[in-house]
């Protein structure tokens, strides 16, 4: 897939989860908290952690490399102790979580200039940060994704 | 201003503005039933005057006597005619601008209340004007204020003050307060007189006549005034919990969620502690855990509202749009008496206006052709709301035009619809009356601004993660149907136990549980089991198939069976064991993810854990699927 970016400046919250980093549009972020009490549903996809309550709503929670199919061998059952809520870009009543290990940089996406080949419909790109692969999320089709491939 | 008279005086507000809502619904509803019947007549009078004492108590002279006005205007009952409905409406607005603390310009207020007043007076020239009142003997409170003044002679039959006082500290609480303004020089003091009056507030549950007696004895000796301040807890038209601000509530459960998270760490240090330390500790960190759940489980019910909030404003709205357009309106309404939450709530306040605004502005004809027509006189507003099952249904109908095919023709080939290909019809233009900037009006009117605007309506409700559409048939009105997901509801559940994790049933659902160490029988016939439970073969599912529990979960060992009504089947699931009965908040997967199947919603457990909602008709069909695919 070829997405082509727009000149539109944008801060980004690094996260990692795990060993990879995503990069989520810091006008989306809601709050961060601890992860706990999570519910799994049943006939859902394994990226599909559970559902929490959280900000007085049941918000599905997302584990990134599981449904990016990054998974090492031994990440699946690595603790990821905080939760990145984070609203829909056009409908701030709609949200989801993503589990996280830790929060990292903050940056703008003048990195993310240019074109960018991707492996994934959730993503906008992949770019090479302080030497490490960062993933650049595209918060409106992760939301799309959540609905439309956990059917 | 003590604690108590603050107290008193925020929960005067509240019941004010409760008794202003009582009176002008029953005005309205006499348009429609114009006997509505001498007890409810005398009532509403009840509550004008217990408003009228209670506003002069607290200094409230502007409401006092628009009040006094209004007594004036219904002391005997006869049939209201339109110009008084019109004027004792205007006052219920006059009293509620004075109830707004907003409003600090005495010299606007006062010609509210001049304006009010004068207004009420042409109606009462043909009534006598009512003499001095007295509480009714059958009026009850909870906060008294009572203006005690004995008369000068008053110690000459041994009466003693203070006796009396002593006697209605028995009775409740007491804020006195005494009055020396009579008090002479001393040169010319009487010990035999009594110069003094008091000003007592008693806080008390108590009837006016058992008030009355503690002065029985005294009462041709001393002026007595006593005065309801605050109604019984019972009596009050509405509870304080509704009054709580969205952004409060939303600010209250994050508190809350810190409180607990906080709490949770604190719990965890304290297990690092010495043995001594740590019990006293332990001990005292959990009964804060059990206070924050406490606040936790009231703040479920300060967030859900009665429906009928939302539908509150309406009946006035239909009656001020009948006589700015001359289109009178008979609005029927059929509300279900169930709680939702209260962002839902708030929400289709909005949508509902406009609607209504649009019904009496396009809507319904002018009396002439309706006349000519064969329809009443009156436009008939039909509403009803319902829940049925995760949805809340409202239909909003009327008897007026319907949508104007033509010019929504008209107006959806100007913006774009492609001529050859679409015929509008009754139901296709659903699509465009929806459209943003739609609109057929020819002019801007007061009413409705600039024409349906009915994208407005339909933003409202698709944010609620809802539906609208419309019916129309012309010449015959106007139907829109409102569906909307309900993310919250409180439901009386049955938990039980599986695989070390609770679910819920509903508890309607529940036809009862048995150990399976009962007489009751469990067989095979191929993959399937069954109980035979009243000669009756009944299906019994494997919960862990359903979970997709893994293997070591699911060898745990089923204790309790307990049956399910599907609606039209009975079926049976076991469980490790059961848990409690209990009334749990439910909320929806909804907006956030789709529904699961099996799954009604997820239950919030008193300490914060979250547990599956089972539906259990839906659960059937799962079962079925799965032996369908073999599992």
């Amino acid at each position: 897939m070829t997405v082509v970016m727009e000149e539109k400046h944008q801060d980004y919250q690094v996260i990692t989860v795990n060993e990879q980093r995503y990069a989520l549009p810091v006008a989306n972020l809601v709050r961060v908290v601890p992860l706990r009490q999570i519910l799994h549903l049943p006939g859902t996809p394994g990226w599909l952690m559970g559902v929490v309550h959280v900000h007085n709503a049941i918000v599905p929670v997302i584990e990134l490399n599981a449904m990016l199919n990054l998974l090492s061998s031994d990440s699946y059952s690595a603790e990821l102790p905080l939760l990145v809520l984070i609203h829909h870009p056009d409908d701030h009543h709609r949200y989801l979580a993503v589990a996280a290990t830790d929060l990292a940089d903050l940056i703008d996406d003048s990195e993310l200039a240019g074109t960018h080949s991707t492996i994934h419909p959730v993503l906008l790109g992949i770019t090479e940060h302080n030497q490490q692969k960062l993933h650049w999320l595209d918060d409106n089709r992760l939301f799309d994704y959540l609905l439309r491939e956990s059917q | 201003m003590t604690a108590i008279y603050t107290s008193a005086l925020v929960t005067f507000y509240e019941e004010a503005r409760d008794t202003l809502l009582q009176i002008e619904s029953w005005v309205l509803s006499l348009q429609q039933q114009p006997s509505s019947g001498f007890k409810r007549w005398q009532d509403i009078c009840g509550q004008l005057h217990t408003l009228k004492g209670t506003a002069a108590s607290f200094g409230n002279e502007a409401i006092a006597s628009i009040c006094h006005a209004m007594e004036n205007v219904l002391q005997n009952p006869h049939s209201l005619t339109h110009q008084e409905v019109d004027g004792l409406l205007s006052a219920v607005d006059s009293c509620r601008q004075c109830l707004q603390t907003e409003v600090s310009d005495p010299t606007l207020l006062q010609k509210v209340v001049t304006d009010c007043i004068s207004k009420l007076k042409r109606f009462t020239s043909a009534y006598p004007q009512s003499a001095a009142t007295t509480l009714s003997p059958e009026i009850s409170g909870s906060l008294w204020q009572i203006d005690f003044t004995p008369h000068a002679d008053f110690f000459e039959n041994g009466h003693d003050p203070l006796r009396i006082i002593k006697q209605l500290r028995q009775l409740g609480t007491l804020e006195i307060s005494v009055f020396t303004d009579k008090l002479p020089d001393f040169a010319d003091f009487d010990p035999y007189r009594c110069y003094l009056r008091w000003r007592i507030i008693l806080q008390a549950d108590l009837e006016h006549q058992q008030l009355a007696a503690e002065f029985e004895w005294v009462k041709h000796k001393a002026d007595i005034d006593l005065q309801v301040l605050t109604l019984p807890k019972q009596d009050r038209l509405r509870d304080v919990r509704y009054i709580i601000r969205e952004m409060d509530l939303n600010i209250l459960s994050s508190l809350i969620e810190q409180w607990q998270q906080q709490l949770d760490q604190t719990l965890a240090l304290v297990q690092r502690l010495d043995s001594t330390d740590k019990i006293r500790l332990s001990r005292r960190c959990h009964a804060m855990k059990r206070q924050q759940q406490l606040v936790q489980r009231q703040l479920i019910n300060v967030s859900m509202q009665p429906l009928a909030e939302a539908f509150t404003r309406l009946p006035r709205l239909a009656y001020d749009l009948g006589q700015k357009t001359d289109k009178p309106v008979q609005l029927h309404m059929d509300i279900a008496p169930v709680e939702f939450d209260s962002q839902i709530i708030h929400a289709l306040i909005d949508p509902l206006t406009h609607l209504l605004r649009n019904a009496v502005a396009h809507g319904i004809e002018p009396r002439e052709t309706r006349q000519q027509s064969g329809k009443p006189e009156a436009g008939q507003i039909h509403i009803s709301a319902q829940q049925i099952e995760d949805e809340l249904v409202i239909r909003f109908s009327d008897d007026g035009a319907g949508l104007s095919l033509p010019k929504i023709q008209q107006k959806a080939s100007q913006m774009g619809m492609d001529a050859d290909s679409s015929v509008l019809n009754e139901t296709s233009m659903g699509k465009w009356i929806f459209r943003s900037g739609f609109s057929t009006a020819e002019s801007v009117d007061v009413v409705s601004g600039r024409g349906l605007g009915l994208d407005v309506v339909k933003k409202h409700i698709t944010d609620l993660g809802g539906q609208i559409d419309v019916i129309s048939t012309t010449g015959k009105g106007c139907c829109f149907n409102l569906r909307l997901p309900v993310q919250q509801v409180l439901m009386d559940v049955q938990l039980i136990r599986i695989a070390n994790q609770l679910m819920a049933l509903p508890l309607l659902n529940v036809q009862g549980s048995q150990t399976l160490d009962s007489q009751r029988v469990i067989w095979q016939r191929g993959k399937k089991w069954f109980i035979t439970d009243d000669n009756r073969q009944i299906p019994l599912f494997d919960m862990h198939k359903f979970l997709a529990l893994p293997v070591e979960v699911k060898q745990m060992t089923p204790a309790v069976v307990t049956l399910v009504d599907a609606g039209n089947s009975l079926f049976a699931i076991s469980a490790e064991g059961l848990a409690e009965q209990t009334q749990l908040l439910i909320k929806s997967l909804l907006p956030n993810y789709r529904a699961v199947p099996g799954v009604k919603g997820i239950a919030i457990l008193p300490d914060n854990a979250l547990a599956l909602l089972l539906d259990p008709e839906k659960l059937l069909l799962s079962f079925h699927a799965m032996e369908t695919q073999g599992k």
